[in-house]
């Protein structure tokens, strides 16, 4: 099979050219805009993705069922789509292989003009990517499976080999290492042997060894459910379907393990159909086929003589050809992309791992893209707090007082999304829940473990945070940080790490007081971090935003006085916002703590009235006026429940 | 010969002369270290086995020398037999497992020494103080099943597991990815045995089982009626096999602000009652049903008169710190289905904490319990204790081998010499499971963990071992067997509700319909 795989690669340099030229490509769209970090981040998205941990005891799990053994080396290859360019050189590496099984599978059973199809699996998985999905040992499965039956009809084409016994070995190999993607195997190889050998009991055979080894391998020997024996690594397990965001992607998956049996299928049933003296491949007593006997060209309309002319022409310059044929493979493959791509989901995406990363300016770059999603508010207050933009840039965006704390019904098992908030709060405990349910729904991942061990290193509850730490060492990426840890923690015995800000700050914040609350408002919260804290800025701006976008102003006026714990130099033109509303609607003066209300802030809310007068106080009338000026203000807000909406 | 059978040949041999010389470099070296100089202390080892009683019949106990050194090694010998010896460049131990059964059964009753060694980069060999455990004659059962679970309260990776404690291998009795991930909760057996089992399942999808697994075959049992309409929490079988205690519990999870465990459990309602299995029916009594008490964690004495049980005043959850349970026990003859007169075995007051998870000894001569400062959950508790009770006398003891974390989910075994439990001692939040002799006077021996194949397997595994329960065969069932019945509970009959032995039964008071999980949602609140 080798050989065969040579001999593809070194025939046709233009069909190579064309094929290298696609993958470069394929690789810098991987690379540079899909981005396989994004991916391994998950984003709360992508909750299977999996966990690779050094030594036997990971491995050995992987041994007790059907494709776990590629479940285990998925494992390992998708750790490296922590690294942007090698992530992107793996899923390259499995479609370049894909696209050469399905060209290897057509020129095997005399299909030369479909070869050009080989580009269509890569496409699909593209696609797959480009909407932030993971099926990385799904595909790879369909892989193994494709390699299988490749190596089945060079073993069978050219070694004396028993068809069946390479068939039952390769079976036996298939089925333990790519489970479910096995009945793939024994359908391809029995469409192949009914339709393009014609050895109908092979076929048989076949279909019924498809059914067969599942059960005794799966059933029998390793003792699995027969849903598993029969589905696992299969675009139908329930290990995938189980995930909701999957469900719709789940037909491009479908269609990449169909693609090659519906194109053998359809192209054997028409051969049998239409050619009448069609020989089976492979025979070599088989007579051959008549030759054509040389038929008078017919003499055809200016019209066609025109166009056999362009296409003789067309034939004769490979260049052009080439070039033509190859514009037109990228302009359609560009076009799928184009439209099948997710925007708004790669904003999400984006957003979740700066903010991880705690890199801000790039967070409020990428939030425009989906600027409603409620995760991506989320993670732009957090963005604006962390550049001092809070109480000046809050309603630049959309808001709603369910994006601060993620509190809205259906996000209230987005775990993953809520951990951060608390810890840069200092709320450890709170941190701590997110992190374990988040641990428990997303897995393993080494960036819950660090915060995991972080939170309880502050807690002082060292031989928690010491078995996150061991978990961690023993990941591919993150081992020195943990041994880091670990070691800081065994040279100092009162484990107070002075030189670690973060540890630091953790325990100048965290509430100290204990108490058990179910349910505990947000509000409660912060109050209870400012009183362990008067300083805990987040917590305060935290208090005041909830404060603005529920439109408590009395409460917000109450805590009006903890300015003075900061170093705000004048009030913050949102807070000055609330305060002349609160005083225009109110009717009364409030205390400012010797502090002025801007005489900027008093010009937007005169332009405000005088705005929305203008229209006879109608304010469906007023609003796009209102929005263009005011879009970004308390005054919007507060009379529409908008914001963002500034031009 | 062909020239590529003479390159096989070739290589055959080249491979065999390689392996000779590998398992020469790499085998174990028995000679004995003369030359060394001692150090006056014992050596760190992890897991800590030292100074411990250890059943004639259990895995080796594979540790790891946590000293520095460029060579290890670790010499085991007792009275009787050859000893073991050990030589390794790592610090991680590996005792072989027959030579260690068979020194174990040779010195049944007496000490079983450690030598380690270690040797620096000059070659110099040092040796430490002796190790000394003592193996005992009382053998462990064989098996030890066990829940184990992710701290979380999504039911993600929940499985019951048994492991054979002669050796390191485990399987699953029951895993809830086979049933759209469910709770797999609180299983039980009757004296050790496997043959009679219960586990409970709660599943969205599939309902609210619970699973009895008799004599190798599975029923799946529907105990709601008007007066158990919860789902059943913990279980007891009676010694006659032939009736199960149950709970049927409200529970709800609150948080804390900064305690250690940021999880704790509040209970808005707890009742008991008992099932019948030949009748398919359910018995209570309002002596066990009270509307202001929370009755829980049932468990038959050994002569099966008395259903013991835990019973703390019913509070609203901000008093939850308030929440102390006594014990208690009521007179239950399952012969004419009468209830006596409940009585209090021993009240909070004197032990000063909540007393949970009862469970009698074999011989029904000592009780052991668990007693943390509130809550009728001490699993979530930073600390609980084990105390013992012998019955005849009621005098009770908190037990030296508490730790300073949460010790519970404790039984004994089917001889009553060794108690297994798990425990946070060791890493705060995650539960191991530890085990303990008990000598006939009832001291109680430091506690070893359940050893692994490799010493540091509990170093990084996050998940967290409860309700270990010793039994003396595996069970007979299969993961498939399990599934099969709760897929089958649909068609589970509804047990009858025995009337006439309590007249005037009340029902059980309404449980408190649990508010939504809205801490999260101040403005749904505010609204």
């Amino acid at each position: 099979m080798l050989n065969s795989f040579r001999t593809l690669l070194t025939q046709n340099p233009d069909r190579r050219l064309r094929s290298l030229l696609f993958f470069i490509l394929f690789y810098l769209y991987i690379w540079l805009e899909v981005d396989t970090r994004l991916i391994y981040h998950g984003a709360g998205a992508i909750s299977d993705f999996p966990v690779f941990f050094r030594g036997w005891t990971f491995f050995h799990r992987f041994t007790s069922y059907p494709g776990g053994i590629l479940e285990y080396l998925c494992a390992l290859l998708s750790q490296f789509l922590y690294i942007g360019w090698a992530g992107a050189l793996v899923l390259t590496l499995q479609a370049w292989l894909l696209s050469l099984c399905t060209d290897y599978l057509f020129k095997a059973v005399n299909l030369p003009r479909l070869r050009c199809l080989r580009f269509v699996p890569p496409v699909l998985l593209l696609i797959t990517y480009t909407r932030y999905t993971y099926h990385f040992a799904t595909t790879t499965a369909l892989l193994i499976s494709l390699l299988s039956v490749c190596l089945y009809l060079t073993a069978t084409q050219k070694a004396k080999l028993s068809r069946l016994i390479v068939f039952l070995v390769l079976s036996v190999f298939v089925y333990t290492i790519a489970g479910g993607a096995y009945l793939l195997f024994a359908l391809v190889c029995a469409i192949y042997e009914l339709l393009f050998a014609r050895r109908c009991w092979f076929a048989l055979v076949y279909l019924l060894s498809a059914i067969v080894i599942p059960y005794a391998g799966g059933v029998l020997v390793f003792d699995v459910s027969i849903i598993d024996a029969f589905t696992n690594l299969l675009p139908v397990s329930w290990k995938i379907f189980e995930y909701e965001n999957y469900k719709k992607i789940l037909i491009i998956v479908s269609a990449l393990y169909l693609f090659a049996p519906s194109v053998l299928l359809v192209s054997g049933l028409c051969r049998s159909f239409f050619i009448t003296h069609a020989q089976p491949l492979n025979q070599p007593n088989a007579p051959k086929a008549r030759p054509h006997k040389p038929t008078k060209k017919k003499r055809g309309s200016k019209f066609s003589r025109l166009r056999s002319r362009i296409l003789s022409w067309y034939s004769g310059a490979p260049i052009i050809k080439w070039s033509v044929e190859s514009c037109l493979l990228f302009v359609l493959v560009g076009a799928v992309i184009f439209f099948s791509r997710d925007i708004k989901k790669k904003a999400l995406f984006e957003t979740d791992f700066y903010a991880a990363r705690r890199m801000w300016p790039q967070v409020l770059a990428a939030a425009p893209k989906h600027p409603n999603s409620y995760y991506i508010v989320h993670a732009v207050n957090r963005a604006l707090y962390h550049t001092g933009r809070m109480p000046y840039d809050l309603f630049r965006f959309y808001q709603s007082p369910d994006t601060l704390f993620l509190t809205a019904a259906e996000h209230r098992e987005s775990y993953f999304k809520k951990f951060d908030i608390f810890l840069d709060l200092g709320h450890v405990n709170m941190a701590e829940h997110e992190l374990t349910e988040s641990l428990a729904t997303d897995g393993r991942r080494p960036l819950i473990l660090k915060r995991l061990a972080l939170a309880n290193i502050a807690k002082r509850t060292i031989h928690t945070a010491r078995v996150h730490l061991s978990a961690l060492g023993k990941t591919l990426f993150d081992a020195d940080w943990a041994t880091d840890y670990l070691q800081q923690l065994r040279s100092d015995p009162t484990f107070t790490l002075p030189a670690d800000h973060e540890i630091q700050r953790l325990r100048r914040y965290m509430p100290v007081q204990d108490y058990g609350f179910s349910p505990m408002p947000f509000e409660h919260i912060l109050l209870d971090l400012l009183k362990k804290n008067a300083r805990n800025r987040m917590a305060f701006e935290y208090l005041m935003s909830s404060y603005l976008l529920t439109g408590e102003l009395g409460k917000l006026i109450q805590n009006l006085h903890r300015l003075d714990d900061f170093d705000y130099t004048q009030i913050p033109p949102l807070y000055e916002q609330a305060l002349l509303l609160y005083m225009h609607k109110e009717k009364k003066p409030v205390d400012l703590h010797g502090r002025q209300i801007s005489q900027l802030s008093r010009q937007r809310f005169e332009n405000f009235k005088k705005v929305y007068a203008f229209y006879g106080g109608n304010k469906e009338a007023a609003f796009q006026s209102l929005a263009n000026a005011h879009g970004d203000t308390f005054f919007f807000y507060s009379t529409y429940g908008l914001s963002g909406l500034k031009k | 010969m062909r020239k590529h059978h003479r390159f096989l040949l070739g290589m055959l041999v080249l491979g065999a002369l390689l392996s000779a010389a590998l398992l020469y470099a790499f085998r174990a070296a028995t000679t004995i270290i003369a030359h060394y100089n001692p150090v006056p202390r014992p050596p760190k080892i992890h897991p800590d086995y030292t100074g411990t009683a250890i059943p004639p019949n259990i895995a080796p106990l594979n540790f790891i020398v946590r000293e520095s050194a460029a060579r290890y090694c670790v010499r085991i010998h007792a009275k009787e037999g050859p000893p073991i010896q050990i030589q390794s460049r790592k610090p991680k131990i590996h005792i072989p497992i027959h030579p260690w059964k068979k020194l174990l059964a040779a010195n049944r009753g007496r000490p079983l020494h450690l030598d380690v060694y270690t040797q620096d980069k000059t070659g110099t060999w040092k040796k430490f103080e002796t190790i000394t455990n003592t193996i005992t004659n009382d053998e462990i059962d064989d098996y030890l099943v066990y829940r184990k679970i992710k701290l979380s309260v999504m039911w993600k990776d929940m499985g019951v597991y048994q492991r054979n404690l002669q050796n390191y291998d485990e399987s699953i009795i029951l895993h809830n990815s086979s049933f759209d991930s469910g709770c797999v909760n609180c299983h039980s057996f009757l004296n050790n045995s496997s043959s009679n089992m219960l586990t409970q399942v709660r599943s969205p999808r599939y309902g609210t089982p619970m699973l009895m697994a008799q004599n190798a075959e599975v029923s799946a049992l529907n105990t709601r009626t008007k007066f158990t309409p919860g789902k059943v929490g913990f279980t007891a079988w009676h010694p006659n096999g032939r009736v199960i205690a149950f709970s049927i519990n409200s529970f709800e999870m609150f948080f804390h602000t900064a305690a250690i465990e940021v999880r704790d459990v509040f209970s808005h309602a707890s009742d008991l009652a008992l099932y019948l299995i030949d009748s398919n029916k359910v018995l209570s009594t309002s002596s066990i049903t009270r509307p202001d008490r929370l009755e829980t964690f049932p468990e038959f004495s050994r002569d099966g008169r008395y259903l013991y049980f835990c019973s703390a005043p019913q509070l609203p959850v901000e008093r939850y710190r308030e929440v102390r349970c006594d014990l208690m026990r009521i007179n239950y003859d399952p012969k004419t289905q009468k209830w006596g007169q409940l009585e209090t075995v021993l009240s909070a007051d004197k032990v000063q904490g909540s007393i949970t998870q009862p469970r009698f000894s074999p011989d029904g001569r000592l009780l052991l319990f668990n007693v943390s400062e509130y809550s009728t959950f001490p699993t979530h508790q930073a600390q609980s204790d084990l105390y013992i009770m012998e019955t005849e006398t009621g005098q009770f003891r908190k037990l030296p081998i508490s730790s300073n974390r949460c010790d519970a989910w404790h039984g004994f075994s089917s001889n009553g010499r060794w108690i297994v439990f798990s425990s946070k001692r060791l890493t705060g939040r995650f539960a191991r499971p530890f085990f303990s002799h008990i000598d006939e006077t009832g001291k109680a021996y430091k506690p070893f963990l359940l050893p692994q194949k490799d010493p540091t397997f509990y170093d990084s595994l996050l998940q967290v071992y409860n309700i270990p329960e010793l039994i003396s065969q595996p069970v007979p069932i299969k993961p498939k067997q399990l599934t099969t019945g709760i897929l089958a509970y649909e068609q589970a009959p509804h047990a009858d509700i025995v009337t006439g032995a309590t007249p005037g039964l009340p029902p059980v008071p309404p449980h408190r319909p649990q508010p939504p999980s809205t801490y999260d949602q101040p403005w749904l609140q505010r609204e």
